[in-house]
């Protein structure tokens, strides 16, 4: 069946005007594909790719909002972009009202909303508005809405975002009051009640937990269907590509590199690898273990099922035993059970009790909102009203005099890096910390350079660190924590946003930082990463210790992972799946030991 | 409304000010903003008016101007706002009453009235061993205990003991020298300054309560749909509210970043003001960043949701209406106006004589 095509985009490229004397690369070059009505496109790339860019040109902001210089229309802009027909962007010849003569300028559609919406990656950018109700209802009011209309509209898409409960009390709820998931459900509620025929989605999940993140997707693919909407996501997780695209366009460097069906890209296993791209635990598995559904190597937990089932299961893999806790090493976190309420009265933590020993390496897991944040920094000192016993290296966090010294014990490596680079030098960004602690000069110029060497920034040491790039700035705000020799050193979300290449070096560094002494304390919702680095998890859920114990154990244990909201990485799905039917089966965690695992298969097979 | 909706309606026990959050179903918040602002509008004149010391007015009402700070008390507390947040507030701001009360008190003397005297011992300072004690005992206790009230109150006290009259400071042998700190033992105040210093104490506490009361019980929705009432157009007033949502994003993203710096070791040793200020400067790199790539966003937001083309724009719950409630405050506030300013009465005046 043909559909009508929505988004027509022809050989389109894009250059970023310049503030600063140095022209600006192109950040599209020469795009080309089409999107049908009704389609799911999944947008995927590395960091950098020009993912954003391109949802900016497909919505008209570029060049509406991002506009170029007036004269150089031809320099910024090449191709066209078409929209339900129209030509939504090209640079074309007209007549100039002044001069007569014909002029290159950008022609095209004025305005893209109501018919296309764009939802962003963060949420606190795009709530407009200081209550719930009046942010749902803002598109619509400014469309001229009759009353009755937008509160039927703005209702309706409470519900179908899952915000329903809400709606009574919508005009009460202020913005601070919503956690970062019922943010952005409220900003798709906001255009799906503009009834949108484009509804275009920029990574809206990547601050969220995994189920909060599937909810998310859900409600979407529900709206698709409940009303036709094309959508476009660009996204990150492989899984849902996978489970909701009907095509998809792979792009780096602003550069096409695969564009197809989700099996035809997703297939190309070493262009995912080459290009730091995400591909799924089972893709991998499958590709590095040769295994083969359907052609192809296997997408789903099922389908692996499947290309695994003819393997001899009996030598699946020797038992993995995990290295033992060290249980003579010095004990350097302790909490005992430790609450905590914010101002507001939400009680965050509810007599949380752990341990952690030196030279641990420790994920900190749980849903948005279970309190992984506040019992970190709490242990980091910068919660100081607590209630309950919190100890780093046997000092009582509840004596003034020793929070203020905790900086120079625990070193905190905040989510967004933009948020903690202080100096206009990548060197003074590392020294800040040092200088107070009043380091001597000569001892700072060393451990700079050492901190900078370990994350391979060293060559950036004069350079503006608000120029690097984002995987840059993630590697320095660890360096300039590390050059501090914190004996601890706790991470949030260190992989957000980052593409897999970027999460794996990350990740590698924080490892090799591990296993020269450093006691790592990990918080993050990538269950892919946690069950390759970590060997510990400690499991929140609402504001209580739900789990503490071997990351295996954890991932191997389906009741606790409902309890705990936690969807377990495709590796372990697979791992629980295969011991259905095989309980004699060892608990595989990740890629690793699956490959590890079917490799031994080959050899005895083989002997 | 459904029963659901209005159970669903009455769980929802707070609801976001300005400053915090306040009780919902309070009869402060049910209040329009436009009468809020009347009524501090309304307490802050007559607040200026009541302190106004001319005696063609007949002086300073101090009876008025207790009974408006009763009433801005009464109304905090029934606003159902966190105690713990009015103590704070009500506390922080203390200094400013107080000040005024000891500046109009001593600086301001030269008025007319009956006069009272207030007696000042010894006349004098002693310097010598007392003062030896004082600096000495003060310096080993703030050295161990790097707490100023730790420090000064055995300072204090073993000073005094030693310069009572009769112990060492009075001997000619430990007193070395005695600063006269007045030409008599005793000196005098004005009646009339004493006066002056309370209406102004009171009168500043009613202004800077009052102004805690709007912030505290207004919400910034309020104000958008006040100004639309008021005539502003659609763009105007959501813009004024786009700089209260940016100011609240600021203040996250501050937090944020001051954290960050703590973590970096920015209080672990002691710094001089400067330094401190120095800090302080350096939150403005990433806090500039930060509101850069918001304010780009938030204009891509705006034009995602077709701001620019929009040409008729519909009202929806933007303003609310003027009550009974509402016009009988305002009109108990007219008539007490009219009372102490257009008439010149004085409540004070009124119930003394």
């Amino acid at each position: 069946m043909t559909r009508t095509p929505v988004l027509e985009v022809k050989d389109f490229w894009w250059k970023y005007r310049s503030f600063v004397g140095v022209e600006n690369p192109y950040t599209l070059k020469g795009l080309s594909f089409t999107v049908e009505k009704g389609e799911f496109l999944g947008i995927i790339g590395p960091s950098g790719a020009g993912k954003t860019t391109l949802c900016y040109a497909l919505t008209g902001i570029i060049p509406k909002v991002f506009s170029v210089p007036y004269g150089q229309e031809n320099e910024h802009i090449k191709g066209e972009i078409k929209l339900f027909g129209q030509t939504l962007t090209k640079v074309d010849k007209v007549k100039d009202e002044k001069t007569g003569n014909m002029v290159d300028r950008v022609v095209g559609m004025k305005q893209t909303a109501p018919r296309v919406g764009l939802l962003l990656q963060d949420p606190e950018n795009q709530f407009l508005r200081m209550d719930l109700l009046h942010e749902i209802s803002f598109g619509m009011e400014l469309l001229g809405l009759s009353e009755g209309e937008i509160e039927s509209r703005a209702k309706e898409a409470l519900e179908l975002v899952g915000l329903g409960p809400l709606w009574p009390i919508a005009d009460l709820v202020h913005p601070s009051e919503l956690s970062g998931g019922q943010k952005q459900r409220a900003a798709i509620a906001s255009f799906i009640a503009l009834r949108p025929e484009v509804l275009i989605l920029d990574e809206p999940t990547s601050n969220l937990d995994p189920e909060g993140k599937l909810g998310i997707i859900q409600a979407i693919d529900n709206i698709k269907k409940e009303y036709d909407i094309t959508i476009i996501l660009v996204e990150h997780n492989p899984e849902v590509i996978q489970k909701y695209a009907d095509k998809v366009l792979a792009i780096n460097d602003g550069q096409a590199i695969a564009y197809g069906t989700t099996e035809q890209v997703y297939s190309q296993c070493k262009l995912f690898d080459e290009n730091g791209l995400y591909s799924s635990d089972i893709a991998r598995i499958g590709w590095k273990a040769g295994l083969s559904y359907n052609g192809r190597v296997p997408f789903t937990v099922d389908e692996m099922l499947t290309a695994f089932g003819g393997r001899n299961q009996k030598s699946l893999a020797p038992n993995l035993e995990d290295d033992p806790i060290d249980e003579s090493a010095q004990e350097i976190i302790s909490v005992k059970d430790l609450s905590f309420s914010y101002e507001d009265g939400t009680q965050a933590l509810k007599g949380v009790t752990f341990t952690i020993k030196q030279g641990e390496y420790v994920g900190l897991i749980g849903q948005n909102g279970a309190g992984k944040s506040t019992v970190s920094k709490i242990i980091s000192g910068l919660y100081k009203k607590f209630q309950g016993e919190a100890k780093v290296n046997g000092m009582d966090l509840r004596d003034k005099k020793v929070i203020q010294k905790i900086p120079c014990y625990v070193g905190y490596v905040f989510q967004n890096p933009d948020n903690q680079i202080f100096m206009r030098k990548v060197y003074d960004e590392v020294a800040y910390g040092l200088k107070n602690l009043k380091v001597p000069q000569q001892e700072v110029d060393q451990r700079v350079k050492e901190a900078l060497k370990s994350v391979g920034l060293l060559s950036k040491i004069d350079e503006d660190p608000m120029f690097l790039g984002k995987g840059e700035k993630r590697r320095l705000t660890v360096a300039s924590i590390l050059a501090m020799n914190p004996k601890i050193m706790i991470v949030d979300e260190p992989t957000t946003g980052q593409d897999f290449k970027m999460s794996e070096d990350i990740m590698n560094l924080l490892e090799e930082l591990n296993k020269a002494g450093t006691t790592i304390l990990v918080i993050t919702h990538d269950m892919t990463l946690v069950s390759e680095h970590t060997k510990r998890v400690i499991v929140m859920h609402n504001g209580a210790v739900l789990y503490d114990g071997s990351t295996r154990g954890f991932f191997s244990n389906e009741e606790l992972l409902d309890k705990a909201d936690i969807i377990p990485p495709m590796a372990a799905r697979f791992s629980l799946e295969y011991k259905k039917k095989n309980p004699a089966a060892p608990n595989l965690m990740n890629v690793k030991e699956w490959v590890t695992a079917l490799n031994h298969v080959e050899q005895t097979e083989s002997k | 409304m459904a029963k659901d909706d209005v159970e669903a309606r009455t769980s929802k026990k707070y609801v976001r000010t300005f400053i915090f959050s306040m009780k919902t179903g309070t009869p402060i918040e049910k209040l329009h903003v436009i009468t809020k602002f009347f009524m501090i509008a309304a307490m802050s004149v007559l607040a200026l008016y009541m302190f106004d010391i001319s005696v063609s007015k007949g002086g300073p009402d101090i009876i008025g101007l207790i009974f408006l700070l009763i009433i801005v008390f009464a109304l905090l507390i029934i606003s159902g706002t966190s105690k713990y947040l009015v103590n704070s507030y009500l506390l922080l701001a203390l200094p400013v009453p107080i000040s005024e009360f000891i500046w109009w008190l001593f600086f301001d003397g030269g008025l007319p009235g009956a006069k009272v005297t207030f007696y000042l011992w010894p006349g004098f300072f002693p310097f010598g061993l007392s003062t030896a004690v004082l600096v000495l005992v003060f310096g080993v206790v703030y050295y161990r205990t790097r707490s100023f009230i730790i420090a000064v109150i055995p300072a204090v006290l073993l000073w005094w003991l030693t310069a009572m009259p009769g112990t060492l400071d009075f001997s000619p042998l430990t007193t070395w020298f005695k600063l006269p700190i007045g030409a008599t033992s005793s000196f005098t105040l004005p009646y009339l300054s004493v006066t002056v210093a309370l209406s102004k104490a009171l009168g500043f506490a009613v202004l800077i309560y009052t102004s805690f009361l709007f912030l505290l019980t207004t919400r910034d929705t309020e104000i958008a749909g006040a100004m639309r009432q008021l005539g502003l157009s659609f763009k105007k007033s959501f813009f004024i509210a786009l700089i209260f949502r940016s100011l609240n994003t600021l203040l996250i993203d501050y937090e944020n970043i001051r954290m960050a710096q703590t973590a970096r070791a920015a209080g672990v040793n002691r710094k001089s003001v400067f330094s401190k200020i120095i800090d302080l400067a350096y939150v403005s790199i990433p806090l500039v960043a930060t509101m850069i790539r918001r304010s780009t966003e938030m204009g891509v937001a705006l034009y995602a949701r077709g701001f620019e083309a929009s040409k008729k724009v519909t009202s929806f719950k933007e303003t609310k209406g003027i009550t009974y409630m509402d016009v009988t405050v305002i009109a108990i506030l007219s008539a007490f106006l009219i009372y102490e300013v257009v008439l010149g009465h004085n409540i004070n005046n009124l119930l003394i004589r």
